[in-house]
């Protein structure tokens, strides 16, 4: 009751009353910066969340843990390879990872489809080279992103899954859900055969113990499907809102201006430009466009930013929480961030 | 998220933002143009699937760590989702302004105490945008061209980023307009050096259409300049913010102090 009460109050005021409007102007830049990230990822949101539940819904059990140990050796680089087929932007992919979790993708290529899949998405890669009208641009910002996912990949086929994982995602994937009758209208009978749960009881006596017979129905499978989208979404979006904010606070007070205070040099380039990949926190199909803006800067700064800016920035980092334990977040973020400067040097090397 | 009502609260908090957004015409403020209906088609998926949810759905057993939560652990999550609406409701969703483009909040001197003058009629000229202008800036150089902006005074550290012949000329206006990709989030001032106006006739973010002619910047990295040959101020666009039209980014405002 008192949640309608407050619901009824809130509503008013939104549908009813004019903003207030505060006066200062760093109030609106912050605010439109947080609607508009906000508003530009959700569709994304929504669409990995639906991909997501989908998966968890029909794909069987250990279904993908099964293929990738046919692939042997090649799993990890043929995830990474297929990641173009599920064109996801960095928002999305971590509500997908968690699906793909959950129907036993094992974990080191869960890792380097998160990495891989916003790099090597088809439209991130044309908007690089409209961007630059380079074609250096894309190739070395998807064989970047590829090559980094997949040494991270090996270096979480290491690790043990419960120093990686929050305790919530180490939990065995749910069973498929129960063989069911539709009684509601009378006209279904049972259609799958179901095994009963047998429990041996104190003094070796079996019980056996009654099994729902419920079909689901495509009402019941759309319910699902919907009622987990939405877990999805508004799990992730407690992340992802924490991690706007703070991005949002950056660009309010600080600004990309300071990037150009560094300057660019073979060492002082990339690292500027990571940290302003970091800190802005865009979206990985418009990207390149503002990296373009930075002309003081060269082609291997460049690339530093168009590749670690899918990869780690602040709203990202507080989505990965979501998924991961602290300790491998921070493990994540210095190997990506190592990873992307020694790169960029490279390359910045040759070209020299 | 261990029922449905908890799954629902936020889910309302969600659509009354949207309600809110839509109400107020906010979308043009913040994306660009072909997202708009994207963000729209997502509204409406969002409120279905709450529909379909609230109609057929099922306590979920999603990987909510606030399912077991209890106290302030439990409230927190939803206060969360009460940000961008509680934002809405006491800033609005207007487009990027003067702070947005200078960051350096306090520097600029501030002339914007008197109220912008009413429109006055201007001479007939090509219509154009900035971004235009250094798009195709070595076709339009000379030409007299009618351009629609935002009037800013320059900061020290923008004119200390400018080419040591501008300085001289001592600029105290410029004519700025954002131009955005996907959404204001990764929006890129344009701006041009305004030569020939009295700063004190226009206060910061006033929009103004001005004609005269551009002259583009001999690095492309710098600023260029747009003498004035006659200035009015001017209502808001409907659309507060340029587009990119040609697939190369034009340079602008791209220099030290921006």
């Amino acid at each position: 009751m008192e949640r309608a009460v407050f619901l009824s109050v809130l509503l008013a005021l939104v549908l009813f009353l004019p903003p207030l409007a505060l006066p200062l102007p760093w109030h609106q830049t912050f605010a439109t910066y947080v609607h508009a990230i906000v508003l530009e990822a959700f569709p994304f949101l929504i669409l990995g969340a639906l991909i997501a539940a989908a998966v968890e819904r029909f794909l069987p059990a250990d279904a993908l843990g099964r293929l990738s140990r046919r692939m042997g050796p090649w799993a990890l680089p043929g995830t990474a390879l297929l990641t173009p087929l599920l064109p996801v932007c960095e928002c999305g992919v971590v509500v997908v990872v968690r699906g793909l979790l959950s129907r036993g993708l094992p974990l080191p290529q869960a890792v380097t489809f998160l990495l891989a899949a916003p790099i090597l998405n088809p439209v991130v890669l044309f908007t690089t080279w409209l961007a630059f009208h380079d074609v250096r641009y894309p190739v070395c910002r998807a064989f970047g992103g590829l090559a980094i996912a997949l040494v991270v990949g090996y270096v979480v086929a290491r690790l043990r899954p419960e120093w990686v994982l929050k305790p919530a995602l180490l939990v065995a994937p749910p069973p498929p859900p129960p063989p069911t009758v539709n009684i509601r209208g009378g006209a279904k009978t049972v259609v799958r055969s179901a095994m009963p749960a047998f429990t041996l009881a104190p003094g070796g006596a079996v019980r056996v113990a009654p099994v729902a017979l419920t079909l689901p129905g495509w009402r019941g499978h759309i319910g699902a499907i919907s009622t987990q989208t939405l877990t999805h979404v508004l799990d992730m979006l407690q992340y992802f809102l924490v991690g706007v904010l703070i991005a949002s606070a950056f660009k309010t007070f600080v600004g990309a201006q300071v990037l150009n205070g560094i300057g660019d040099g073979l060492v002082t380039g990339p690292l500027a430009l990571m940290g302003g990949a970091v800190v802005l926190s865009l979206c990985a199909e418009a990207d390149a466009f503002v990296c373009a803006s930075f002309t003081e800067f060269s082609f291997h700064s460049h690339i530093a930013f168009l590749v670690l800016g899918p990869m780690l920035d602040l709203k990202l980092l507080l989505m990965y929480r979501a998924v991961f334990t602290g300790r491998f977040i921070v493990l994540l973020s210095a190997l990506l961030i190592a990873q992307v400067f020694v790169y960029a040097l490279l390359l910045g090397v040759a070209a020299a | 998220m261990n029922s449905r009502r908890d799954l629902m609260l936020p889910t309302l908090l969600w659509l009354s933002y949207f309600a809110a957004l839509l109400r107020l015409g906010a979308l043009p403020n913040l994306l660009v143009a072909w997202q708009r209906p994207w963000v729209v088609v997502a509204m409406v998926t969002f409120a279905a699937l709450a529909l379909m949810a609230w109609r057929w759905g099922r306590a979920s057993s999603g990987h909510s760590e606030s399912a077991n939560a209890s106290g302030l652990a439990a409230v927190l999550p939803t206060l969360v989702h009460l940000i961008p609406l509680f934002l809405l409701w006491s800033i609005g969703a207007r487009p990027l302004s003067a702070h947005a483009a200078t960051m350096t909040l306090g520097t600029a001197p501030t002339g914007a105490v008197a109220p912008a003058p009413a429109p006055t009629p201007l001479p007939n000229a090509t219509p154009a945008t900035l971004g235009d202008l250094y798009d195709a800036a070595w076709n339009q150089t000379g030409k007299r061209v009618s351009v629609l902006g935002l009037i800013i005074r320059p900061t020290s550290e923008m004119i200390a980023g400018m080419p040591p012949d501008l300085q001289a000329r001592h600029p105290q206006a410029l004519l700025y307009r954002f131009r955005i990709y996907c959404c204001a989030a990764d929006a890129v001032p344009l701006g041009a050096v305004l030569i020939g106006v009295d700063p004190g006739r226009f206060p910061d973010d006033t929009w103004v259409q001005a004609v005269g002619t551009f002259t583009p910047p001999a690095d492309q990295s710098q600023i260029g300049t747009f003498t004035v040959e006659a200035i009015s101020s001017a209502p808001e666009p409907n659309d507060p913010y340029l587009h990119q039209r040609g697939l190369r980014m034009g340079p602008g405002f791209s220099t030290p102090g921006y």
